[in-house]
């Protein structure tokens, strides 16, 4: 077998067991999906003005006015106070330590008199200075006599014309699937007997103080049917289908090469680049193999390389998950972006080990290059970017042109983690305004020309650097 | 032109990139077939920097090393297949097995090495039962033992051992000297350093003195220990005890020269039998109990540090 084979066939076997990059290939993972489906999931949110809040309050409990049920992710009551708005009027309700299902915000003895117009709730906080990112308010319009039976959905009837906008965005609990989520108790707090109706079929039974969803309800009349006589409250809040979009491949390719491959895969090349060569140089383990019957140059290019397959194997594991599970979840990809998200990827670990493995020769300790290689991550990383910032920020702006943005994207080529997110995109070049705009002054030739040239001048640098150093 | 085994010529090695630290000035040897020559030096003298550029590990400066002709440098694929190298302390990759170990540096090699073989060295190293251990639970003493394995695997030629013998039990000494005697007594070389000076005593047949990144002289034992007994052969060691200043006077009247004394021996550097029989009998004359008399044995120690001080007169320390 060819010498340098057998070292990079051993070292490959070596650094797929090399359980430093496995912890992070594994985080990356994990992570990579559970934020492509929360990803997925809060594209497929309803947004502010998609959520249609609907109530209907049919009690004679003694007062006008609204009542908000704020409940978080998963239904449960949440603590706060709930702030509304009417002309400019705010007026909040006292602040709740414990969580509690329900905010009064109004009565027809204070200030806002009956309420007719618009009211917004602008601010909902658990705590005097922060807020609960997920919440679902569910707003109960009190109007007046009860009635025996209402209709929800197409025939909902607002007393007085009155509409009510919620202040932020809805729970994820349910948030993928359309349809409404339904709240009764009877007045004085006793289980609410009541039965719900979706297009005419009968869905189940609302209980007390359970929120309770029916989905694939678009465009089905909803109708809670209670007893006569009944003082009721029941709440709804409305997910229409339509407003249910998945992200688009480019969005999602975009997103992800430049949030998680762009950090993680750095770190992994690193520490195989580490792990493979430059420790054992550091230390002196190489030297009874460098003793043997072969050059030193097939030792260092078959330990560097195999770590490089030992990298591409593991990534292209992660993106092959990362594919099935994009489908899955009904994103469109693509094999050709798939290909091109891995040849991104081995690029950047070809840059990172090879770069990594360069600072083996220079340091004089065992945690030199361990420097090194953090500050390279930082640089390209943080630094960089804050580099070509920087003539935006000295102009004060005034190369925030169009011929600004083509000089500063021009110069991040000289990037290698921003060359590797762009030929993972490479193929959403003209077909996406968002990656095209992302862009802006680039070529697939460019893109392709400078990841060329950072490989060869790596492979040079590598070269002269066994040959000098050597 | 012929060549030992290994022939070093010039050597020269400077360490650093700006500041250049000399860490070898010249460096000549020679070692030939069934031949064991011991390197002796004092630490940081240069022994081990020579060995490492002769194991191909790191660039000489100048200078050149040859084995069996080949520049071990230049042509370190071939020169490496006729040598092994004994590292003082063997640093291996420690999350391997000595069997999986051995198999992969085996098959650099031209010679076709198997499995059995493999076995083989290690129960001849004392490393049969522990083939499959992870590298990271040997001791050094495991570890010095599995090199001497992995050197002997190929059969080479010239083996290289630096500080090998550092820090073993006597029964790994044993084992290591007998094995390197073994190997020389079928042909092979052997560069051996160490400045364990009764260890290369006891088996060099030619030793090397470097110093200062200089190798001053080479000469067989046998030549060494008649220069010895020329510089140190003449003194006599007499043991006794309770010797008073008016003693000591009185046989250095006798002896021509001043004795010293330690409470329990006598030394006189140069005496012959008639001054040995004088002071003899002068002490026996004197009351003095006489255990032993003995002239000086072969001491390369001694013989190594007088030449290092006449080496640093001659360098001008």
């Amino acid at each position: 077998m060819n010498k340098a084979l057998l070292v990079f066939t051993r070292e490959l076997v070596r650094q797929l067991k090399n359980w430093k990059v496995l912890v992070v290939v594994a985080l990356m993972l994990a992570l990579l999906i559970s934020i492509t489906a929360s990803f997925s999931a809060s594209v497929q949110q309803p947004s502010f003005n998609q959520v249609q809040p609907m109530a209907i309050g049919i009690n004679d409990s003694g007062f006008l006015g609204v009542r908000a049920y704020v409940v978080d992710g998963v239904g449960n009551p949440v603590s706060g106070h709930l702030t509304i708005e009417k002309d400019k009027i705010q007026q909040a309700s006292p602040y709740q330590s414990t969580p509690v299902a329900s905010f009064d915000l109004y009565t027809g003895s204070d200030g806002f008199g009956y309420v007719k117009t618009n009211l917004s709730f602008s601010e909902l906080n658990p705590t005097s200075n922060g807020t609960i990112p997920d919440y679902e308010i569910m707003i109960v319009q009190r109007a007046g006599a009860s009635t025996s039976s209402r209709s929800l959905g197409g025939g909902f009837y607002l007393p007085e014309n009155v509409s009510v906008e919620t202040a932020s965005v809805v729970s994820p609990s349910n948030s993928s699937i359309p349809g409404v989520v339904l709240w009764g108790m009877n007045q004085d707090g006793s289980p609410l007997s009541a039965q719900v109706y979706v297009g005419g079929v009968y869905m189940g039974d609302l209980s007390n103080g359970t929120f309770k969803g029916f989905y694939d309800v678009d465009n089905a009349e909803v109708a809670v049917s209670y007893g006569a006589g009944e003082n009721v409250t029941v709440a709804m809040v409305y997910r229409p289908q339509n407003n249910y979009q998945l992200p688009t491949g480019d969005v999602l390719v975009m997103s992800v090469s430049q949030g998680f491959l762009s950090f993680f895969v750095p770190i992994a090349a690193i520490i195989a680049g580490y792990d493979a060569l430059v420790r054992e140089k550091v230390t002196g383990a190489i030297e009874l193999v460098i003793s043997r019957p072969i050059s030193k140059g097939k030792v260092y290019w078959g330990k560097a390389g195999g770590a490089l397959a030992a990298m591409g194997v593991y990534f292209l594991a992660v993106s092959v998950i990362f594919y099935l599970f994009a489908q899955y979840i009904g994103i469109s990809l693509a094999l050709g972006d798939l290909a091109l998200m891995f040849a991104g990827t081995l690029f950047l670990l070809f840059i990172f080990i090879f770069l990594e493995s360069i600072t083996g020769f220079f340091g004089r300790s065992a945690s030199a290059p361990i420097v090194w290689g953090v500050l390279l991550w930082v640089f390209f990383n943080i630094i960089f970017s804050i580099l070509t910032s920087l003539p935006l920020l000295l102009t004060g702006g005034a190369v925030n042109s169009a011929y600004g943005l083509a000089f500063e994207n021009l110069i991040s080529l000289c990037n290698p983690i921003r060359v590797a997110t762009l030929i993972m995109g490479l193929s959403f070049f003209n077909s996406s305004s968002s990656f095209t705009s992302n862009a802006y002054g680039l070529s697939p030739t460019m893109v392709i020309a400078s990841a060329v040239i950072w490989v060869v001048a790596v492979t040079a640098l590598f070269i002269i650097v066994i040959k000098k150093k050597e | 032109m012929t060549y030992g085994v290994l022939t070093i010529e010039g050597l020269s090695k400077e360490f650093g990139a700006t500041k250049k630290v000399p860490a070898l000035k010249s460096v000549n040897l020679e070692v030939n077939r069934g031949e064991i020559v011991g390197f002796v030096g004092l630490n940081g003298a240069g022994k081990t920097t020579t060995i490492r550029i002769v194991a191909g590990v790191i660039r000489p400066t100048s200078g050149s090393v040859r084995v069996e002709g080949l520049d071990a440098f230049n042509d370190h694929e071939k020169a490496a297949e006729l040598f092994s190298w004994v590292p003082e302390n063997p640093i291996f990759d420690l999350g391997s097995n000595a069997r999986s170990w051995l198999l992969y540096v085996s098959r650099f090699g031209s010679k076709e090495i198997s499995a059995s073989q493999v076995d083989e060295a290690l129960a001849k190293v004392g490393l049969g039962d522990k083939g499959r251990v992870k590298l990271k639970a040997y001791s050094l003493g495991m570890k010095r033992r599995l090199a001497l394995a992995q050197a002997f695997l190929e059969e080479p030629q010239l083996l290289l051992m630096d500080e090998a013998m550092n820090g073993l039990d006597p029964e790994g000494m044993h084992f290591f000297r007998e094995t390197v005697r073994d190997f020389r007594n079928k042909g092979g070389a052997v560069l051996l350093s160490s400045h364990v000076l009764t260890e290369i005593s006891g088996v060099s047949d030619r030793v090397s003195f470097i110093h200062r990144g200089m190798t001053f002289e080479t000469k067989t034992l046998d030549e060494l220990k008649q220069e010895f007994q020329s510089s140190y052969g003449a003194a006599v060691t007499f043991e006794v005890q309770g010797l008073t200043d008016a003693d000591l006077l009185e046989i250095g009247r006798l002896s021509g020269e001043k004795a010293s004394y330690d409470g329990k021996a006598l030394e006189l550097k140069s005496a012959d039998e008639t001054v040995v029989s004088g002071v003899n009998r002068y002490l026996v004359g004197a009351g003095r109990t006489v255990t032993g008399i003995r002239r000086a044995d072969f001491n390369l120690e001694r013989l190594f540090l007088d030449k290092v001080h006449e080496a640093d007169g001659r360098m001008g320390a």
